[in-house]
């Protein structure tokens, strides 16, 4: 009787364990069809813009508008945020400098490195997200169920070279743009708040060349290199969740909610991986 | 010399043919099961009648070369929609005309852009699109021309019914299409432009362009009088030839 017992116990314990790695399987297999799916549109994204012969006047336009609302239009936020951050930052540097008795020279070149190497980039694509990125998720999903992606077709204007190319591209661009203007920024309310407060008691020039002293050719790479990554998976990320909407008008809220989620974690993810790839380190754990 | 003359001298490409295999529906005996096997010569006219407004969104689709047959096919000059490259096929969908029973304009752009569109994405010069609208404003607008440059400007949420299918017309017929489609194009025409949109269709089917009209009356008589016209129809779901039955 026991024995029978703990055989069905046992039974029901595999069947549990099969159906969680199906599970996990399943979920894995999805991940890598979605991840399939945004190298497709990235790869065929990069193909359409290496092609003259795409640029077409009604695509030049469509990127304008695009880089326009996308960058230009996000420079106040960021110039909001990065200024924040600078004053976040020089709190930062005086809290350390009284806990672990360093002086500024020593961790205000740590701190600037973290600023350009991480902050900037993400800070801009939080801001092309929240800005951009979820208005071109919700516009696609709202152009696809009202129809309109049916008469760019039925005109030969192909929607992958007129709606997606040109949104992912400015995503890349904007990105890029902006975590310059956050880095510069949050540097420069940094040393103006420092200088003020008497924590930072360089002038200008020597603090300037200071923080350039402490960025190399690897910085402007990594910086560069996470700036266009980020940005075209996020971009990418959005136009495909507008496009594969499935249903009808209400359900464009839904796409909203899921193109911020999803493209915020991917530009995380990308950065840690980058990270990891760029110095062999995850925070401060040697790696390999 | 006649269109008949023409016809005989030289073998003409038509410009659409249709090999479309129709399923049976499983609940009765239907006559139009079997496949569908036609040919749209240049300059004819075909007129479809269909019961409902959604037979239009497995037809026009496939005439277009956007969606695929599961059983069949069908070629625009005599090329197979889905066996040419994406890029042949935008290029050849911009030579046809399609008037739009749904959806019709890009919200965000003006009436104006979105007549442009299609024709701007083609390389074709600014002033030679405005000269072709200016040339056919006119002719297919009447006595709304006015209301209709003016309408030009604004987005299609601000201009009412009947100025908005004057510019679909526009658009379609402006820009020398090789094919037109057009989905009940009389619906919110006003009517006294009824009889110039027939003698404009008329005159372009006369210089090789090939017309499928889609609609749910029979043909108007203002068109059985005037053209000379093959009908076909969608019954159960099914394109069948009315001629023929």
């Amino acid at each position: 009787m026991a024995t029978r017992r703990r055989k069905i116990v046992s039974n029901y314990l595999m069947r549990g364990v099969w159906s969680l790695l199906g599970r996990i399987g399943e979920s894995f297999g999805e991940r890598c069809r979605n991840l399939a799916h945004i190298m497709a549109v990235l790869w065929a994204s990069a193909h359409l813009a290496l092609t003259p012969r795409s640029w077409t006047y009604p695509v030049r336009v469509m990127f304008v508008r695009q880089v326009l609302f996308t960058a230009v239009d996000g420079i106040p936020a960021s110039l909001r945020f990065a200024g924040t951050f600078g004053i976040l930052i020089i709190a930062q540097l005086a809290a350390w400098i009284d806990m672990i008795g360093g002086s500024t020279e020593t961790v205000a070149p740590l701190l600037w490195r973290t600023v350009v190497r991480e902050l900037s980039p993400l800070l801009a694509c939080l801001v092309v997200i929240g800005r951009s990125g979820i208005a071109i998720g919700t516009e696609l999903a709202a152009m696809r169920v009202s129809g309109e992606l049916e008469v760019l077709d039925s005109q030969g204007v192909d929607p992958m070279t007129y709606l997606v190319m040109p949104r992912i591209l400015s995503m890349v661009l904007s990105i890029f743009c902006l975590a310059v203007v956050i880095a510069v920024t949050i540097v420069a309310t940094g040393y103006v708040v420092a200088h003020m407060l008497g924590v930072l008691d360089l002038p200008w020039t020597e603090f300037i060349s200071q923080v350039s002293r402490n960025m190399n050719l690897a910085d402007a790479v990594f910086f560069t290199s996470k700036t266009i990554i980020a940005g075209a998976f996020a971009g990418a990320i959005c136009c495909i969740n507008g496009l594969n909407i499935r249903g009808a008008i209400t359900d464009i809220a839904f796409v909203s909610s899921r193109v911020g989620i999803q493209a915020l974690t991917a530009v995380f993810a990308i950065s840690a991986i980058l990270s990891i790839v760029f110095y062999g380190k995850l925070l401060v754990f040697k790696i390999g | 010399m006649s269109k008949a003359k023409i016809l005989t001298d030289k073998p003409v490409t038509p410009v659409l043919e249709l090999q479309i295999e129709r399923e049976a529906p499983s609940r009765d005996h239907v006559p139009e099961a079997g496949e569908f096997n036609k040919k749209v010569l240049p300059g004819q006219f075909i007129y479809i009648q269909m019961d409902h407004l959604r037979d239009l969104q497995p037809y026009v689709p496939l005439l277009l070369g956007l969606e695929s047959s599961k059983s069949g096919q069908v070629r625009f000059y005599g090329m197979d929609w889905h066996l040419i490259s994406y890029d042949l096929q935008f290029r050849l969908r911009s030579q046809i005309g399609r008037v739009f029973a749904g959806p019709a304009w890009i919200q965000n752009l003006t009436v104006a852009e979105n007549i442009w569109l299609a024709q701007l994405n083609q390389g074709v010069d600014r002033a030679r699109i405005k000269e072709r609208i200016n040339e056919w404003l006119p002719r297919l607008a009447g006595e709304h021309a006015e209301a209709v440059s003016k309408s030009l400007g604004r987005r299609p949420a601000f201009v009412i019914e009947p100025i908005l299918q004057i510019c679909q017309l526009i658009r379609a017929f402006a820009f020398k299409p090789r094919m037109l489609i057009l989905e009940s194009p009389l619906r919110v025409l006003p009517h006294g432009l009824h009889r110039d949109l027939i003698k404009t269709i008329q005159d372009l089917n006369d210089s090789g362009c090939a017309t499928v009209w889609f609609d749910l009356d029979r043909a108007p008589e203002l068109l059985t009088e005037s053209m000379t016209i093959r009908r076909w129809a969608i019954r159960n779901e099914a394109l069948v030839d009315c001629e023929a039955a």
